[in-house]
């Protein structure tokens, strides 16, 4: 059986007004925020799209993240959460890495379709 | 063994056939293919000129070369710009585009302009038109695309030029005759002063109105109009690019470099527009350059270098709005290049006991020089913009010929002494050891 009917469905859900709220509690409990961390840095490194990605970070940005990965780690290793006044408020929980992934995916996207061009008779 | 008789026949009957020829291009019905017809297209100074050909020549001249930039490299960065990323195609799109319409596109830069070129089928204009348009309203200047294309290719360009001593040489000719603004480095040397915020805002000041000119060979002028008011409308209006009148200083210029000897010899030039044709005949008339296979050729120049092998000096010129550099390129094997330097200033110094004959030959020259570059469609295009740019008007292929051939010996004669009494300009490049300084070759520096 496909998932794909539930699938639309969650995804209909999630984007209503109700949905928003749920999607913040959801990320509120994952806990990433508790140690600092954004959304964004939990994008998995291991692919050639996102290496690339992130080689296009401006300076400061690809700094900050560093200092946040290096940051969470320390909490991890000692068990400790950050005090409530460094952790990520939600607002600060902007996707900084996404947009430089959706232009790379859509560089691909135009790439392999200009590639795919064939002559219509 | 040719008859005497013979060979008189051939020559006079060539004579007699040469005005002939002349007058049927004349009378070849209809405008001049050569003339250049211009005109305001909302703002927008165009011209083009139809012969009827198949494939059409695009340039879009930009005054904003390395004389009017406002941080070193800034030129050559906003060059290297071209063709990339803007907000209604990527870069690679535009490519994949032309080569679909079969047409080739490029960019140059210069002491004076920026130019984007295009050649394609002549029923393609507008796609050209309206892709340079793009280049100019709506480019983004995006971090990742300088730091992953442009400054790479800045890059190699630098290389390019490090690795050929007598372009260096050129370049420090320039410096050593201008200091500023013409002598400014054409190229980045380095990206101190050079980021997407500041190629984006030199892009704001000379991407205007005003400061370009479009010019077309092989379009119909209504048809290259139309489509500059259609696609050129959002450009905004502006002012034209200045810089300080150009002022020729002269001097020496002795930089080391391993990958070989060369050395320039320059003088004052002529400007275009306000062209002097005899600096152009006297470029001719020093030559250097042989038009036939397996010889050294029977200009000055290369008379004066015949008796050291390997060793070659031509004599070229480039033209900018306010100012222009005669130069001469001497290059060889190091043992000979201070002997071979002799006998060229040597032949320098003698134009001025020139005979009729020579300047007759050297006129010859200039005229099939000039006449050939109008004929290659793509050359030219750029002088053409530039003079535009400046004072609206573009130089013809008529007007110039006709100059050239009101050119005398005594004006070549008097142009010569003119600018060997000032002073000449001197760079050398390459094993400072073995090369000569000024003072060796007898030039008044």
């Amino acid at each position: 059986m496909s998932l794909a009917p539930v699938k639309n469905m969650l995804q209909k859900v999630w984007s209503t007004r109700t949905g928003s709220i749920l999607r913040e509690k959801y990320k509120d409990l994952a806990g990433y925020r508790k140690i600092g961390l954004l959304g964004d840095d939990l994008i998995s490194e291991e692919d050639p799209v996102v290496q690339q990605a992130l080689k296009r970070l401006p300076p400061k940005a690809s700094y900050d993240r560093v200092y946040r990965m290096r940051r969470a780690m320390q909490c991890s290793l000692s068990h400790t959460l950050l005090p409530p006044n460094e952790q990520t408020k939600p607002e600060e929980d902007i996707p900084y890495l996404q947009p430089y992934i959706n232009e790379l995916l859509r560089e691909k996207a135009e790439r392999e379709e200009l590639d795919a061009l064939s002559k219509r008779k | 063994m040719l008859a005497r008789s013979s060979l008189s026949r051939a020559t006079t009957q060539c004579l007699r056939t040469a005005p002939r020829y002349s007058r049927t291009i004349a009378a070849a019905a209809g405008p001049n293919p050569f003339q250049f017809e211009v005109s305001d297209a909302q703002g927008i100074k165009i011209a083009s000129r139809d012969d009827g050909a198949p494939t059409t020549s695009l340039a879009l001249v930009v005054r904003g070369g390395s004389r009017y930039e406002a941080a070193p490299g800034l030129a050559h960065a906003l060059q290297q710009f071209t063709w990339k990323n803007t907000d209604k195609r990527s870069a690679l799109r535009v490519q994949r585009e032309s080569e679909l319409l079969g047409g080739k596109i490029g960019s140059s830069v210069s002491r004076e302009n920026v130019v984007l070129k295009a050649q394609f089928l002549r029923q393609d204009l507008p796609y050209f038109v309206e892709a340079m348009a793009d280049v100019l309203t709506s480019t983004r200047f995006q971090h990742y695309v300088f730091s992953e294309e442009v400054a790479p290719t800045m890059q190699f360009d630098l290389k390019k030029l490090i690795a050929s001593p007598s372009r260096l040489a050129l370049e420090h000719a320039f410096g050593a005759a201008f200091h500023r603004g013409l002598g400014a480095s054409l190229l980045a040397t380095s990206n101190k002063y050079v980021n997407p915020g500041s190629i984006a805002q030199y892009a704001s000041q000379v991407y205007n109105k005003s400061n370009i000119a479009l010019v077309a060979s092989g379009a119909p002028h209504a048809e290259l109009n139309k489509w500059t008011i259609e696609f050129f409308g959002d450009l905004k209006t502006g002012s034209k690019a200045s810089s300080p009148s150009t002022k020729y200083f002269g001097g020496e210029a002795r930089v080391s470099s391993a990958a070989g000897s060369s050395y320039i010899i320059a003088f004052p030039g002529t400007p275009s527009p306000n062209f002097k044709a005899e600096y152009k005949v006297l470029t001719h008339l020093l030559g250097g350059e042989t038009a036939v296979k397996w010889n050294a050729g029977f200009s000055l120049l290369s008379r004066a270098v015949a008796g050291f092998p390997g060793v070659s000096a031509v004599a070229k010129q480039q033209h900018f709005t306010d100012a222009g550099l005669l130069y001469i390129t001497v290059e060889g094997p190091d043992a000979l290049l201070e002997k071979a330097g002799q006998a060229v200033v040597k032949a320098i110094n003698d134009v001025t006991k020139v005979s009729e004959e020579e300047v007759k030959k050297a006129i010859a020259q200039a005229k099939f020089d000039v006449l050939s570059e109008v004929e290659d469609r793509s050359v030219g295009l750029e002088l053409v913009g530039q003079s535009l740019i400046q004072n609206g008007t573009a130089p013809q292929a008529n007007v110039v010929v006709r100059a050239i051939e009101a050119v005398t010996a005594d004006s070549v004669k008097k142009a010569a002494s003119n600018i060997l009494r000032g002073k000449a300009t001197y760079a050398a490049v390459g094993d400072c050891h073995v090369l000569p300084f000024a003072e060796d070759l007898g030039l008044k520096i």
